[in-house]
């Protein structure tokens, strides 16, 4: 180190400024974990949301659906203000995680909300089970999440793959006499996830199984699987696929008219894409759904009316889904009289509550929420009532793997 | 081995690869022209796409929107040109290929908050919406039109290039543009041209487009990832380049998904690779 004499600065004055630079940074750094200690300092609810990329559309209804629900309490709990802290996860595993654990570090968020893309979730989740940070997933299918990766900390408000298989694939199956299907799946988490079950669905109900094709995540021309799956002439196609890409491969199947010769169906749908692919595309084929924004629940009126008075739209379940979990989150925290996810969990864990799609429960040993899951059919355009009645109800069914058909066991 | 899947197959990867020609002429063009790659090539189409759905909104005429999105898109690559790009005209190309890159993902959040972040539909024109029998296969009536529709631009593109002055201009521009600048050609202008004409195929192609794909504010980086591939594969600045590589990049993409699905987008990066291991100027690329 140069001297003084040198010009440089001395060992001495270096030693100095250090140590009081780092007393002034410790102070502040120290003074704002104190303060969250002592519960002080802001709640941080971390949104991990896809707002860019091909579910852009998904990932928006999820952030206001929070949004929603926050305003209604006006960013308060327990005399604390909330911050909702929101990354965009770019559907990128790694992104993700390093955007999440920059908030949790540094800001000491112990509570998420999110996402979009099971690749995600699982990242996130681990990162939450690492991290003790109270995780409450909105949007997410894979089995694994609430399954073999299971722990404490995860709580997920969707039907699950398994659940989607038995309580949508399977009475579209038997309402239409399907006798044989093949499949084209989106070659990511979700989608295989989604596949596994259908394909034991299939085996289960002796239908066909005539083969599945692959496609990657993002593909924009699906015409070669498209040409495939006609040529194999199943009574059906199952479309395993979600946001963008679902609507591609819609528009794309309509188009080589794949809908004349077999039932389509996407096991996994909502407004954003309906929206995108228009009435055209979407009448006549069969969409697996959340929610929906005119199903006849006090939580689904209440948050469609007050999306529709702020943003002048109608929202996609997505809303109502982080619109529920968001206020559950809060409610717990206000009665639970404290803002650990310690004392929330066994509060959530077995908690009956209204949903949008009526009397919800996460179960208590894999904390998986049950709930009805809709298996619609698109409408003719003339019979819509209004641009986004695009869905009519064919089949409501709420089935959930028992405790001994799943792995995870957390009470 | 689905052998007599084979003559479709190879048909469907024809027809899809004239589609992804209309975007790699304006690549090759403004490559070949002013040597850089134009990112916001990609949100020249998708701004095409939305054009596309906003007339057809508007009026229920989807032909109307053609000339609309098209015209729309050049004027604003004219703009684009002459306000911003024209200043680095000189400078390293490096720099015209980063204004472009935050010219493309400025006009992808302008999109958004225009039109919001969820996608639009339009739909295939009544006239053409159906499939015809084509003695080995059915297929989509308005594809096969589309591909009639961009042979008969890569003929006028092709005519304009080599039978006009104009033409003649930018074809020695490629080559030797300090040589025609020194003749007295006012090569800026040229350099304007050329990025207008890209800019009304990008639009064009992006309104074509626009019943087979879904219309979101990220379709452009979908397409400009395929367009690069097929000019690489081309040859960069080849007319004819961008033909062939069209047709061998969709080609391969669509055999692909016969066999080995899951491999499509991979195995078109693969041929890129063998390509530029061979023949690093692509299959007509100048050397």
């Amino acid at each position: 180190m140069a001297s003084p004499q040198d010009g440089g600065i001395g060992r001495r004055q270096f030693l100095k400024t250090s140590a009081g630079f780092g007393a002034a940074v410790g102070a502040l750094g120290f003074g704002n974990v104190k303060a969250l200690a002592q519960g002080k300092g802001p709640i941080i609810l971390l949104g991990m949301h896809g707002i860019s990329g091909p579910f852009a559309g998904s990932g928006q209804f999820g952030v206001r659906g929070v949004e929603m629900a926050l305003e209604a309490r006006n960013y308060t709990v327990l005399g604390r203000k909330i911050e909702h802290v929101v990354r965009d996860t770019e559907l990128k595993p790694a992104v993700a995680v390093r955007k999440a654990r920059e908030v949790i570090e540094d800001q000491g968020a112990r509570f998420m909300i999110g996402t979009l893309g099971s690749h995600v979730a699982l990242a996130l989740s681990e990162l939450c089970q690492e991290k003790k940070v109270l995780f409450m997933v909105g949007d997410i299918g894979t089995d694994l999440l609430t399954g073999e990766k299971c722990h404490q900390y995860v709580f997920r408000w969707a039907t699950q793959d398994w659940g989607i298989s038995r309580s949508a694939v399977k009475p579209f199956l038997a309402k239409l006499g399907i006798k044989s299907m093949s499949t084209i799946t989106s070659d990511f988490a979700w989608g295989q996830s989604l596949l596994k079950a259908t394909s034991s669905l299939l085996e289960e109900a002796k239908v066909k199984n005539l083969g599945n094709a692959m496609a990657p995540l993002g593909e924009s021309n699906f015409t070669p699987h498209l040409l495939k799956a006609r040529s194999a002439g199943a009574d059906a196609v199952n479309m395993i696929f979600y946001g963008a890409d679902q609507v591609k491969i819609m528009k794309q199947a309509t188009e080589f008219g794949l809908k004349k010769q077999s039932k389509i169906l996407c096991s996994w749908s909502g407004l954003d894409m309906l929206k995108e692919m228009g009435a055209e595309v979407a009448e006549g084929a069969y969409f697996g759904v959340q929610a929906w924004h005119e199903v006849d629940t006090p939580v689904a009126k209440h948050v469609v009316a007050k999306y529709r008075a702020k943003y002048k739209e109608t929202p996609g379940y997505q809303a109502m889904s982080y619109y529920t979990i968001t206020k559950l989150l809060f409610d717990q925290m206000e009665k639970a009289g404290a803002a650990e996810p310690e004392s929330l969990i066994p509060r959530l864990a077995g908690l009956e509550f209204d949903g949008p799609t009526g009397k919800e429960m996460f179960r208590k040993w894999d904390h998986q929420n049950q709930k009805p899951f809709f298996l619609m059919r698109g409408k003719p355009k003339s019979a819509m009532k209004d641009p986004d009645d695009f869905l009519e109800i064919v089949a409501t069914e709420a089935i959930y793997p028992s405790q001994a058909e799943n792995p995870c066991r957390l009470a | 081995m689905n052998v007599d899947l084979l003559p479709q197959f190879v048909f469907n990867g024809l027809m899809s690869g004239m589609i992804y020609l209309l975007i790699a002429f304006g690549i090759s063009l403004i490559f070949g022209m002013m040597d850089f790659i134009n990112f916001a090539h990609g949100t020249f189409y998708a701004l095409g796409a939305y054009l596309a759905w906003t007339v057809t909104t508007l009026v229920g005429n989807f032909w109307l929107a053609l000339p609309v999105g098209a015209v729309a898109v050049a004027l604003l690559a004219m703009i684009i040109e002459t306000t911003l790009l024209r200043r680095l005209h000189g400078l390293h190309h490096t720099l015209q290929l980063l204004l472009t890159f935050g010219v493309a993902v400025m006009m992808q959040e302008l999109i958004i908050i225009v039109w919001g972040p969820i996608g639009k539909p339009v739909s295939v024109p009544a006239l053409l919406d159906g499939q015809v029998n084509l003695g080995f296969t059915y297929y989509p009536l308005y594809r096969v039109c589309l591909v009639v529709f961009v042979a008969a631009v890569a003929f006028a593109l092709w005519y304009g290039l080599e039978k006009t002055k104009m033409g003649s201009l930018i074809r020695a521009g490629t080559e030797r543009a300090e040589m025609v600048n020194a003749l007295g050609i006012n090569v800026s202008r040229l350099f304007t041209g050329v990025f207008t004409l890209g800019g009304f195929l990008a639009g064009l192609a992006g309104v074509l487009a626009a019943p087979l794909v879904g219309i979101n504010a990220y379709m452009g980086l979908d397409i400009i990832v395929i367009a690069f591939v097929v000019v690489v594969v081309g040859g960069m600045g080849s007319f004819a380049g961008a033909v062939v590589g069209g047709l061998l990049v969709g080609v391969v993409q669509s055999l692909t998904g016969l066999y080995w699905p899951q491999a499509t987008d991979m195995m078109v990066f693969i041929v890129m690779a063998i390509v530029l291991v061979a023949r690093p100027q692509g299959l007509l690329g100048r050397a």
